[in-house]
């Protein structure tokens, strides 16, 4: 009964983010965004442990959504020239609406508070983009704690404002892990990923320029993956086992070992 | 007579403004602050700050309140200028490389999104609702205006109402709602700043016809870039439109395309400009700023409201 509550939420919200960012010649064009169901999830399961989730709440999470969906929106636009012109033009079009949109949910609840908290999220996740972007962090520590704000950022301050924070070391991790598993897949699809590119560079800067070091870029990652898993688990001991299995494809994240990448067998 | 001069009261104000622009873009990250810092240096006219702090002289003035809508507001065009220079993949802004082309438009996203939440942050400062719904409104239709400039590029069988419609999103709107929010930071009754909306309106529509019949008149000297860039790129601005009334020139201007040949698209400008589209179009900016001034005419007699007119009267015989 729980697991079909917040699915419903879910669906309800869903929609009606959908039905915000409903634009004809947009969706023909560059389709439809995506909504990440996943942080979606994160943003309304704390409702269920209250126990309600009225319209307002849907109207707050959904301008959360919103922003992050502005924000991943232009994470598609690229580094280089190589993409269409008018899909360019219009996905950054598309990011700008979206960000347009959260602005105009709060303004009419009105919630000048959650607009501060939200902008200041907004402007800790691009300096620690441009922070990311330029390879200048130091150590993986580093690196994961600045991937981890640009993850979570938004939904911490949303949890903060609504009184929610004692979710926020969960979503932070859940959602870090989430980041350095898609990292992995992009590596493991020969495209670029920012935490592979960082630990090569960075484990070349030790002077270790033997033929191991990518073995060894596999086993630092490898030992982050494990340590956050074991984070996780701690923390996720205290949810409710109905929560654990709202949705599966969040939580068996942390039940996937990661495989070294064939990419490494072959050029070792 | 240089625009400037027409608010020269406001110097101090204006000298804040400037001020609280490079604080706001002082972030610890320096890469972010290099690429806010490049467009910030390269100057703009300030506008919209200008047209705040004039509306917000029609209440109850005061810097310390008004200067965080006039930042916001400026911030807010920063940013889609940083954006529109990814979409137009323009190399050079006011003389200057653009960020996208400095760094890269990876780095041209972030620092267009930064600068949208500092304007946001500065925003805040302001707890009128009204206030944060009259700037979102404009900023949705701000993006749905630039969207349909894109749906609308070599579409010829457009209408004048589509092109209004384009433009009142594209500039009108950002000017009118500059004047409006100015009056509002001054806690102005509605019917005032429902009145300096209309005025920024108007005058927006005025600015941006001029703008675009500038964009067939002036040598490249004075645009910056080569004359009828916007037809060349498929934006059928007001002359063109009129120009396509014309049957014959309508078959020519049908066949402009991005790699046009420039003497080819010299020889259609010359038809658009010799056949009475220009003038039309001029008039039609005429009537707008008629109609600002009009507003204007029902506020109490103050220096901000001669401002106000005078900018508008600037607008409408400025060359380039």
């Amino acid at each position: 009964m729980k697991t079909n509550e917040i699915n419903h939420w879910m669906e309800e919200t869903l929609q009606y983010i959908e039905d915000q960012i409903r634009h004809g010649y947009l969706q023909q064009s560059i389709g439809a965004p995506l909504i990440d169901k996943d942080r979606l999830f994160l943003l309304i399961f704390p409702y269920q442990m209250i126990g309600s989730f009225t319209d307002l709440d849907r109207s707050y999470v959904s301008t959360a959504m919103l922003i992050q969906t502005a924000l991943d929106t232009h994470e598609k636009v690229s580094k280089e020239q190589q993409d269409l012109l008018r899909v360019r033009q219009l996905t950054v079009l598309a990011g700008d609406y979206y960000s347009g949109l959260y602005y105009q949910i709060l303004a009419k609840i009105p919630d000048i508070k959650l607009i501060r908290s939200i902008a200041h999220a907004i402007q800790e996740i691009n300096e620690q983009k441009i922070e990311l972007a330029s390879l200048n962090m130091t150590s993986l520590e580093e690196f994961i704690t600045s991937l981890k704000k640009i993850e979570s950022a938004i939904i911490t301050k949303f949890y903060k404002h609504r009184g929610l924070e004692q979710f926020s070391h969960i979503a932070e991790d859940l959602l870090v892990l989430k980041r350095l598993i898609g990292e992995q897949r992009l590596y493991e699809h020969g495209e670029y990923s920012i935490l592979f590119s960082f630990l090569r560079n960075y484990l070349a800067q030790q002077g270790d320029r033997t033929t191991s070091v990518e073995g060894k870029v596999w086993d630092y990652y490898a030992k982050a993956v494990d340590e956050l898993k074991e984070s996780l688990e701690q923390k996720l001991r205290l949810l409710p086992d109905h929560i654990q299995s709202a949705i599966p494809s969040l939580f068996t994240l942390l039940h996937s070992s990661p495989e070294r990448p064939k990419i490494y067998a072959e050029e070792g | 007579m240089k625009l400037k001069m027409l608010y020269s009261f406001l110097k101090t104000d204006i000298e804040e403004i400037e001020k609280e622009l490079n604080m706001a873009i002082d972030s610890d990250t320096a890469l972010l602050k290099d690429a806010s810092l490049h467009l910030l240096e390269a100057g703009g006219k300030r506008i919209r700050p200008v047209f705040v702090l004039l509306s917000a002289k029609t209440g109850e003035y005061d810097i310390h309140v008004v200067k965080n809508v006039a930042v916001a507001l400026e911030l807010i065009h920063m940013a889609s200028l940083v954006h529109d220079d990814v979409i137009d993949d323009a190399e050079i802004r006011r003389g200057r490389t653009t960020i996208k082309a400095e760094w890269n438009n990876q780095v041209a996203m972030y620092t267009g999104d930064y600068m949208f939440a500092r304007a946001l942050d500065y925003m805040t400062e302001i707890e009128q609702p009204i206030a944060h719904q009259i700037l979102s409104n404009a900023i949705v239709e701000l993006c749905i205006g630039e969207i349909a400039q894109i749906q609308d590029k070599y579409r010829f069988d457009q209408n004048l109402r589509d092109y209004l419609r384009r433009i009142k999103r594209k500039t009108a709107l950002l000017i009118a709602v500059s004047c409006q929010l100015g009056a509002v930071s001054g806690k102005v009754s509605p019917d005032v700043h429902e009145r300096l909306f209309r005025f920024g309106y108007y005058v927006g529509m005025a600015y941006q016809i001029t703008d675009d019949i500038l964009d067939f008149t002036s040598t490249e000297e004075e645009l910056g870039k080569p004359a009828g860039g916007d037809l060349l790129q498929g934006n059928v601005t007001l002359p063109a439109l009129y120009a396509l009334e014309n049957p014959a020139l309508r078959k020519r201007i049908e066949r402009v395309h991005d790699v046009m040949p420039r003497g080819e698209l010299e020889s259609i400008i010359s038809l658009i400009i010799s056949s009475g589209a220009v003038e039309r179009a001029s008039e039609l900016s005429q009537r707008y700023l008629k109609k600002a001034l009009i507003e204007l005419d029902e506020l109490p007699s103050s220096r901000a409201k001669k401002s106000l007119r005078d900018i508008a009267l600037f607008i409408g015989k400025r060359k380039y």
